[in-house]
């Protein structure tokens, strides 16, 4: 079955899962049949979307394990009491928090409307850029 | 004194130029425009013909997978930098067109822009160039994890740490039951005293 990148944005952001144990969801989706040739429908399950992201979210959670790693002890004491925040579009993926939780042990919280996280940080900067103005970046 | 004087006339501006979607943010008015970073170009007249922007957004992206052979859609951001220098910057001059309404004599904006942690020099310099080529006056880079950090109320301004996972939107491809998740990013701050 062959389905183009739109589709497979909206399968993921549908039933898309980050960790098993979730109900199990299902979706119509139609793509080409590649031993046919011919347009079909077809029903995924969320539990083959998650075997299909194992790869990435794998290397999500190493990337979160090495940041911890190189992290300086002081610094990491106040993370052990505070956890992480996780912001941006992957955010919104289900149980994106559950599974990092799992696997660091520290408490995940979803920011509050994570897409939009970043231009409204933006915006606060705009807004404040007298008091805020050691935050930009030179170069 | 006289800068802020301008910035008084001008419509200061925030934008967070992502691989998935562009966001803007207007001094005072707040988030005003929210679409996908995609660019729709026509090929005219022949292979060296002159190209121009069919689509930007939301229009473009709808367009994605589905267009004719003379016009191809794009992403022109890869992994949060930009991958074609002239259509992002392009791109960026319809979405700013799109959200400052056309008064005359209205000075060019401040333009506030984000840049990936990781992002060089080089990149750094692409996209400081595109906003300046879109129209802007003067343009600041902010490191997204720090915007990130502002949006999600952490507080910045203590010497205390967090740990801040930011993944924008990567590009996917389905088979049946397999699909691949180009390199996702996540980027990771560590909280310096700002204060």
């Amino acid at each position: 079955m062959l389905i183009g990148e739109t589709t497979a944005e909206t399968i993921k952001k549908t039933i898309g899962s980050a960790f098993p144990g979730s109900e199990v969801k299902e979706m119509e989706v139609k793509g080409r049949n590649l031993a046919e040739g011919i347009p079909r429908s077809f029903t995924v399950s969320s539990n083959e979307i998650l075997e299909a992201l194992t790869d990435p979210l794998n290397s999500i959670v190493s990337a979160v394990k090495s940041a911890l790693e190189r992290t300086p002890p002081e610094l990491g004491a106040d993370i052990a009491e505070r956890g992480m925040v996780l912001t941006g579009g992957g955010a919104l993926l289900r149980d994106i928090d559950r599974l990092l939780m799992e696997e660091t042990g520290l408490p995940v919280v979803v920011a509050e409307d994570p897409l939009t996280c970043v231009v409204r940080g933006c915006g606060k900067a705009l807004e404040n850029m007298e008091k805020l103005s050691t935050i930009f970046t030179s170069d | 004194m006289f800068e802020s004087f301008k910035g008084y006339f001008s419509s200061d501006l925030a934008i967070d130029l992502g691989t998935a979607n562009t966001l803007i943010y207007v001094r005072g008015k707040g988030i005003v425009l929210n679409e996908p970073s995609v660019v729709s170009i026509r090929q005219e007249g022949g292979p060296n013909g002159k190209r121009v922007i069919q689509e930007v957004g939301l229009a473009a992206k709808q367009m994605l997978g589905r267009t004719p052979h003379n016009i191809t859609a794009i992403r022109p951001m890869r992994d949060g930098v930009i991958a074609d220098f002239t259509v992002t910057e392009q791109m960026l001059k319809q979405f700013i067109k799109k959200v400052l309404d056309s008064r005359l004599f209205s000075p060019s904006p401040r333009i506030i822009i984000c840049v990936p942690c990781g992002s060089t020099q080089v990149e750094r310099r692409a996209i400081r160039e595109s906003a300046l080529g879109a129209g802007a006056s003067k343009v600041y880079l902010i490191e997204e994890p720090m915007a990130a950090a502002i949006g999600a109320d952490l507080p910045i301004s203590e010497a205390t740490g967090c740990v801040l996972g930011q993944r924008a939107g990567g590009r996917r491809q389905v088979r049946r039951s397999h699909c691949q998740l180009y390199p996702p990013q996540l980027r990771h701050a560590h909280r310096r005293n700002h204060g």
